[in-house]
């Protein structure tokens, strides 16, 4: 059987959505599937690029390539999921955030205006055309459901390299691997620190945009000791990071699923997350397998001293979050049976 | 787990998570490879409760010799068969006998009793001679059960004195059957439960298992098919023919180099040697020097003035020897008697030693230095020395000796020889460094000499010299003079090399004719010499550094540029 996976990249910017979809087309892939991965260039502005994709993609119809029929399409994100197929089954990781969620954040202008219309007109009457239509997570459905009024199922899955992760014996240090974008907002974890009266220390992973703001922000509060930013990191120090780390703080703003969460579970260790942050929401119990607190760093703070001083309860939290994840996050091969089954 | 309750810094935690990473991924990289070489299929190790419950009562201790019957009834079914022929019989039942005891047993055509007694009182039983206490009278009684009518009385009778106690016996038994049913019933939950989660452990392989399986397909279906591998095969085994070739090639190469090295650390130990001593004269010379306090300037002068005398000695000569010329011409002219033929004779042989003094120039411009002839013409030592041992010894006669170098040589290696020149400067020159040297023309000489004479006769650059007639005058003297086995070798310019027979052949203007080395050989074989060899000599690349990569080039212009005829005159 096969199966096109339409896709977008926006050269040499690798996140989490890259390794969503190789690990989408390996595991297809394993379970036997004939699959290809068809991605067309995506960039963030100018409108008009955006707006012509869309336009693009629309009239675009994947179930026959020179004559290779293909089975099923299976797509992930804006706009080809717009690319018609006669069997399309979506798996939304978001829309187009800066129309929905991110609209306030965003500057005003007639340009963005137009193109949120035409967004939200696109998505309202092309989603629907799909014959399954799930989101990554709760969140995503839950937006879709708002804004859109389409109904969607959550699927989870298990964050790359899952099997990689492991725990040992904790140093006192509260570790954050991620962009350093503001909407990951490290700043809540480095302003923190100033109220952080254990010994504890944070370890901020990953580069990004927002590297110089942070680096000022901890000269500025005097943090050079408490808190570090070491930049890009293997994937074998940062699972090394997980396995030692006291606790892991994910307090992004409205994440649409957040592999971190996902990952500290895996190393059996308790995350601090906020309010706000979206997609953690859905794996963090407060008081059970980490804390959920107001995005305000004096509480976070209160937080990190609470699991250096509660060892034995931390330790606990650690251990609950790894049995959530075992009861929440299917295998690969549960999530291909039911995106697949029944088509 | 504990933290360290001082503060651990950031660099610290780094270190300790690099360390980490760095063992992790050691440790990554064998399972690697392990898993490398197959797919690893671990069965589970599921361990379940299979020991046989019926069979777990204490075991009959079957080392005694007297036992009660409840030693064996308190055994049931084929753990009492099993426990009766260990007491009994101290053996183990064949399988005929179990099965037939058993058969019984449960169909309860005998009792228990019966058994026991039939086991005891069996031939083999009776051989055995166990003690059974309280066995004879329920013995009697079992048996008697099998009369008819008194047999029913009779187990009545029993059955109903036992009765309290068979009551007894069936609520234990029951009792007993109860717990091991129950502990049946647990372990069976048990066994389920550690079987449903091997099955599911199972299922998580084989999907990896699976994955595995179609990494593989995928890598067989990229892997080249058989005909593509053959022929690389052969591609490979070409090459290898290639390497192993060149290796050989290799190997040749390093032997003829190491050769080569080995000769010149020879050549150059030797010359290092020689160099030491030169220098060590030198010192002594200039140490001499220096005592006699003569100033290094004063020597340089009393040199350059010394050069100019001699040159201007030279010059004088030329002239005289001018002058000396239209003195003789003139004298021809106005001697009034005729003159008298020894006078003329004595004229003539004057004449002929007019260019005495341009030939020895010549011979020192061209013919090379002195230490270099003497170097060259070492070649002709072994056959010299061969002759001289075969013959028994003998004069060498060098003909034409000029300087005397090869004289010098054969003086050196201890061999007696004699030279002729023409040139008288030349005679002179050698006489001055006691050489053995007379002044004449060869072939007078020789037909003066009686047969037998010499052992080895030499002539270097001097056929080209000799017109054909008086070539072969010298071949035939030779001939005649040599004892017997004894050798000539005439050394001359070889024409084969084209430089030669164009160009340098003239450089000498007393030069006649270029002669090819088979014409030579024809010569003294024709002359009556046996056994003739030619030697080529002195490659010009040998003194020249030149391009050897065109061969014909090469034989053309770089060959060698003398050769040498030996001849032998024949042996007796």
């Amino acid at each position: 059987m096969r199966v096109v996976i339409a896709a977008i990249q926006t050269p040499f910017i690798q996140g989490g959505a890259q390794y969503h979809i190789l690990n989408l087309e390996k595991y297809l892939k394993f379970s036997g599937f004939d699959v290809e991965c068809v991605t067309l260039p995506f960039k963030f502005f100018p409108e008009e690029y955006i707006s012509y994709l869309m336009d693009f993609c629309s009239n675009l119809d994947f179930s026959d390539f020179s004559g290779y029929k293909t089975d099923i399409m299976i797509s992930l994100q804006f706009p080809v999921y717009y690319i018609n197929h006669h069997n399309k089954i979506l798996w939304i990781m978001h829309q187009h955030r800066a129309v929905y969620e991110l609209y306030h954040l965003q500057n005003k202008n007639p340009q963005l205006e137009s193109l949120k219309k035409k967004i939200v007109e696109f998505d309202n009457k092309l989603i629907p055309l799909a014959k399954k239509i799930f989101t990554i997570s709760r969140n995503v459905a839950q937006r879709l459901k708002r804004y859109n009024n389409i109904d969607a199922t959550p699927l989870y899955h298990p964050p790359p390299a899952a099997e990689s992760y492991y725990c040992k014996e904790y140093m006192p240090f509260i570790f954050y691997p991620s962009r350093l974008e503001s909407l990951k907002r490290q700043d809540l974890l480095i302003k923190a620190f100033k109220y952080v009266r254990s010994p504890v220390k944070a370890i901020i992973a990953g580069s990004g945009g927002q590297e110089d703001y942070y680096k000022r922000l901890i000269c500025s509060l005097k943090l050079e000791e408490k808190v570090a930013l070491l930049g890009y990191i293997s994937l074998e120090e940062k699972v090394a990071l997980y396995a030692h780390s006291l606790g892991v703080f994910f307090g992004p703003y409205d994440e649409d699923y957040g592999y971190v969460t996902l990952e500290a579970m895996l190393s059996q260790k308790p995350v601090i997350t906020c309010t706000d942050s979206g997609g953690p929401l859905e794996f963090v119990i407060d008081g059970e397998t980490g804390f959920v607190v107001p995005p305000d760093p004096e509480i976070i703070a209160e937080k990190i001293d609470w699991l250096y001083f509660n060892q034995a309860k931390a330790i606990n939290l650690g251990k609950n979050a790894k049995e959530r994840y075992k009861v929440l996050i299917p295998s690969w091969q549960e999530v291909i049976e039911t995106l697949i089954g029944n088509v | 787990m504990d933290i360290n309750p001082t503060e651990v810094s950031v660099e610290e935690i780094m270190r300790r998570i690099r360390e980490e990473v760095r063992r992790r991924k050691k440790m990554l990289a064998r399972q690697e490879q392990m898993s490398e070489e197959g797919p690893s299929f671990q069965p589970s190790s599921v361990k379940l409760e299979l020991e046989d419950l019926f069979f777990s009562s204490e075991p009959l201790d079957i080392s005694q010799t007297s036992y009660h019957l409840r030693d064996f009834l308190k055994y049931h079914d084929r753990e009492f068969i099993l426990n009766a022929y260990r007491g009994i019989l101290k053996r183990e039942p064949d399988p005929e006998g179990l099965e037939y005891y058993l058969r019984n047993l449960r169909s309860g055509q005998m009792s228990k009793v019966e058994i026991i007694g039939r086991l005891r009182f069996s031939p083999e039983g009776k051989s055995k001679g166990v003690k059974i206490r309280g066995l004879y009278l329920p013995l009697a009684f079992a048996l008697s059960y099998k009369v008819p009518v008194l047999g029913y009385f009779s187990r009545l009778f029993v059955g109903i004195g036992n009765l309290p106690i068979i009551i007894k016996n069936f609520e234990q038994f029951e009792a007993s059957q109860y717990l091991r049913w129950q502990e049946l019933q647990d372990r069976f939950q048990r066994n389920r439960e550690k079987i449903s989660s091997a099955f599911s452990d199972l299922g998580r392989q084989i999907y990896s298992f699976g994955e595995k399986i179609n990494l593989l397909k995928r890598d067989i279906e990229a892997r080249p098919r058989r005909e593509e591998i053959e022929e690389r095969f052969e591609n490979l085994h070409l090459r290898l023919e290639d390497v192993l070739a060149s290796i050989t090639h290799l190997k040749e190469v390093q032997n003829a180099f190491e050769q080569r090295l080995s000769s010149m650390e020879e050549d150059s130990r030797e010359k290092l040697s020689s160099l030491q001593e030169q220098l060590a004269g030198e010192v002594q010379v200039l140490r001499e020097a220096l005592e006699g306090r003569v100033p290094r300037e004063e020597i340089e002068q009393r040199i350059s003035a010394l050069m100019r005398q001699i040159g201007n000695h030279k010059r004088h000569i030329v002239d005289m020897e001018r002058r000396l010329l239209i003195l003789l011409e003139e004298a021809r002219k106005r001697l009034p008697e005729p003159i008298s033929e020894a006078q003329i004779r004595e004229m003539l042989k004057e004449e002929d030693h007019f260019l005495d003094a341009l030939y020895s120039s010549l011979e020192d411009r061209f013919r090379g230095t002195r230490e270099d002839i003497k170097e060259r013409q070492r070649v002709y030592l072994p056959y010299v020395k061969e002759v001289l041992e075969k013959v028994g010894g003998g004069l060498v006669l060098d003909v034409g000796c000029g300087r005397g170098e090869w004289l010098e040589l054969l003086k050196e290696e201890g061999i007696e020889a004699l030279g002729i020149d023409i040139n008288r400067l030349m005679v002179d020159q050698c006489q001055e460094l006691g050489l053995n040297v007379i002044e004449g023309d060869a072939i007078d000489y020789l037909r003066g000499q009686k047969s037998n004479s010499f052992a080895v006769i030499t002539g270097f650059h001097i056929v080209e010299h000799l017109p054909l007639k008086k070539m072969l005058a010298l071949f035939d003297e030779c001939l005649r003079v040599l004892k017997p086995g004894g050798m000539v070798i005439f050394e001359t310019p070889n024409p084969e090399n084209i430089l030669v027979g164009a160009c340098y052949f003239y450089m000498d203007p007393t030069h006649r004719n270029p002669i090819p080395p088979e014409t030579l050989r024809f010569l003294v074989e024709e002359r009556g010499f046996t056994d003739i060899k030619i030697i080529r000599l002195h490659k010009y690349s040998d003194y020249y550094s030149v391009d050897t990569q065109n061969p014909i080039f090469n034989q053309l212009f770089y060959s060698e540029m003398d050769y040498a005829v030996l001849a032998y005159s024949p042996k007796l």
